[in-house]
């Protein structure tokens, strides 16, 4: 059951009277900040950040990324020559779009010259008008986004993916794939879409699909719902914390010995923090995991900066947009433009397909096109006994 | 059969967790007729604090289940000094309890926030032996026996509590009429305090049974069933304990079916569909009170 009705509402309620409380009084307010977009050479990237809420699980290791890119960028001196540097201002939205509008309005009010965030479907959805509209571009981790010709760049590949992640589902597991699939966020069931046309193409089809809510935390009538099909493959497009119940209650109820398990690809290790064994062998095809080729460096270093946590594909989407973003302010001010979100916007396309960005990010194939739909091939990966994500080896 | 039998018990697992939690709600209804909403945030403490206590100081499972309980129960005491007691004598007690229930449902629940971190934690692996019965094919895990027994045991002691106890016999006197009970030398203001105690420690029981069964607490876990346990109490009866157990496991049950036969989709439009049928055809719910002395 998945009714938090009473209370949601009335926080909501409240969040709205502060929220139009507090507008009022900023009308006056200076439109940039010195060291925000036009003339200042400090660029400052405003982060909504999921820190807490449904979605920490992407916003955490994403602000580590976006972090260390920004020590890196300084420390490698890559706006020295044209006299700039980067800051973030990051904010906790508590995975809430209201939250988020409210603090993408606070980074407008400051001049922030591009704003970031881990993104999940509904926050990128509630900002990507606002992004339109201030003309500051957006770059999300999430997978869903407005129609093209906008500032809204979203960095998960709901495609290219499963062209790569079916055909290995029906060699290893079989043609038979059962999914279990999250409704409230508009990314999961366009993931599953997909994921079906990639098995039709492969000679799989899903034989049984079960709806979950986010708020959902019984899945005992789900599973027994996917055992009567009879899969080979189970696959759960949900956040990183409910996949990881599902796994735990597969295991707790049994009789899915033998089926190939496999996550959407935005999840982090949380999977494997909520699910213990059960996670152990899970399938994946992320944009980026440790154990892909090149790695090593930006595996060392994230652990170090980061007391041994493991890195995952939020974590180069952070480090990855840093890149851009930084490549993105050296064109425009190499090409003596104002480093403003106007300016930003064609550029962020072009950087994220630039050399620099081949060269120091850690996502080598990440094409963002116009459009702002980014592809990437991804890297097929599993849940090791130890929780954590690498790329299969062979 | 073996599907519809499984999902069957998939369903009581499911209603009984549902019922325990309705029972808290339902005793204090019964003693003061006060929908107590903070009982949604016991509830949710219930989990926190054996999460502290078993998840981040070690404790033995046992003993800090016995804890959390004791605590949640003491909590649910304090709660009725701090947001009920003081009402009594007003008029429109109803309403201004719910208010103030309110109130406190969402005190306590942001208390939790901060406590949390505004995070989802979970009990250590283990908590709950593994490992599920199989009989004829339906497979009973380990922690929906648990539940089930649980939820059997708790209600055959409060049945009996309520009908071969004086003290049973003292709340259903000050449920009936009060200040007759007053002035038969009942402690009506010890009578809600214990009430109180007893549902803030089902609370907690229901709570750790989350918990275990589905590996999640978080400082909105009694709001996110708070809904349903409306629903239970209107299908069951308000005030019946016979009524929140037969309520919770009618509507576990129609949930499992719901998703079994029709799909997962339409689960709550079923079950609230069901909720607002027996409103039209049943307003009493399924179990009728006759009158207030057969509440409790």
């Amino acid at each position: 059951m998945a009714n938090r009705g009473c209370l949601a509402l009335l926080v909501s309620g409240a969040m709205v009277l502060a929220a139009a409380g507090c507008g009022g009084s900023d009308d006056d307010a200076s439109p940039a900040s010195s060291s925000g977009s036009s003339g200042g050479k400090t660029v400052t990237i405003g982060h909504l950040a999921n820190l807490t809420g449904a979605a920490s699980s992407l916003g955490a290791p994403y602000k580590k990324g976006i972090d260390l890119a920004l020590a890196d960028i300084e420390a490698d001196g890559f706006l020295k020559g044209v006299g700039a540097s980067l800051q973030i201002k990051t904010e906790d939205t508590g995975s809430t779009p209201t939250n988020a509008v409210t603090i993408f309005n606070e980074f407008e009010r400051d001049g922030v010259a591009v704003t970031v965030s881990d993104g999940i479907s509904p926050i990128a959805l509630a900002i990507d008008p606002l992004a339109n509209e201030s003309k500051i571009p957006f770059i999300t981790g999430a997978g869903s986004g407005t129609p093209d010709d906008d500032y809204e760049f979203h960095l998960s590949d709901v495609k290219t993916q499963y062209d790569e992640l079916a055909p290995y589902l029906v060699s290893k597991g079989g043609p038979r794939v059962a999914a279990i699939v999250g409704t409230d966020n508009p990314a999961f069931p366009l993931l599953t879409a997909n994921l079906k046309a990639g098995l039709e193409k492969s000679g799989g089809q899903i034989v049984a699909t079960e709806t979950v809510e986010s708020g959902d935390t019984d899945f005992s009538s789900v599973l027994t719902n996917l055992q009567k099909a009879d899969p080979d493959v189970v696959f759960i497009s949900t956040l990183a914390d409910q996949a990881g119940n599902v796994l735990a209650q597969m295991q707790q109820v049994g009789g899915f010995d033998g089926v190939l398990k496999t996550v959407q690809s935005g999840v982090s290790r949380v999977v494997a923090d909520v699910a213990g064994a059960g996670a152990t062998g899970v399938v994946l095809r992320p944009a980026w995991a440790p154990g892909a080729p090149g790695s090593e460096d930006f595996v060392t270093r994230y652990e170090a900066a980061n007391s041994g946590d493991s890195p995952d594909t939020n974590a180069a989407f952070g480090y990855q947009s840093g890149w851009i973003i930084a490549t993105a302010v050296k064109k425009a001010l190499e090409g003596g433009g104002p480093v403003t979100g106007e300016a930003l916007r064609p550029l962020i396309a072009e950087a994220s397909t630039s050399a620099e960005v081949k060269q120091h990010g850690i996502i080598p194939d990440l094409v963002i096109p116009a459009s702002g739909a980014t592809t990437w091939p991804g890297v097929l990966s599993n849940f090791t006994a130890s929780g954590n994500i690498e790329a299969v080896k062979g | 059969m073996a599907f519809l039998a499984q999902q069957t018990v998939n369903g009581i697992a499911l209603g009984s967790i549902f019922a325990l939690y309705a029972l808290g709600f339902s005793l204090v209804l019964a003693n003061l007729k006060v929908f107590h909403l903070a009982h949604a945030a016991v509830f949710a403490w219930g989990a926190v604090i054996a999460w502290q206590l078993i998840a981040v100081w070690r404790w033995p499972s046992l003993l800090g289940f016995a804890v959390a309980i004791l605590l949640a129960g003491l909590l649910n005491v304090v709660a009725y000094y701090l947001l009920i007691r003081h009402l009594q004598r007003r008029r429109n007690l109803e309403l201004a309890a719910f208010i103030s229930s309110l109130g406190g449902l969402i005190v306590l629940t942001e208390l939790a926030v901060l406590a949390l971190d505004n995070k989802t934690v979970r009990l250590p692996f283990g908590t709950v032996p593994g490992g599920n019965l199989d009989i004829g094919g339906v497979r009973i895990a380990a922690i929906q026996v648990i539940t089930l027994i649980t939820a059997v045991v708790i209600f055959l002691l409060l049945r009996w509590l309520m009908d071969a106890t004086e003290l049973g016999r003292e709340v259903k006197a000050a449920a009936f009429d009060r200040e007759t009970a007053e002035m038969l030398g009942v402690n009506t203001e010890r009578i809600s305090a214990l009430v109180f105690f007893l549902s803030g420690c089902l609370a907690a029981v229901g709570a750790i049974l989350v918990a275990l069964a589905f590996n999640v607490i978080s400082a909105d876990l009694g709001s996110v069933y708070v809904v349903t346990a409306f629903a239970v109490l209107v299908v069951g009866g308000f005030g019946s304990i016979r009524g929140a157990y037969a309520g919770g496991l009618l509507i576990g049950i129609v949930s499992a079916y719901a998703t079994a036969y029709i799909s997962s989709s339409y689960r709550e439009v079923i079950v609230f569909g069901l909720l607002l049928a027996v409103l039209v055809l049943r307003p009493t719910g399924l179990f009728t009170v006759a009158d207030a002395a057969g509440k409790a």
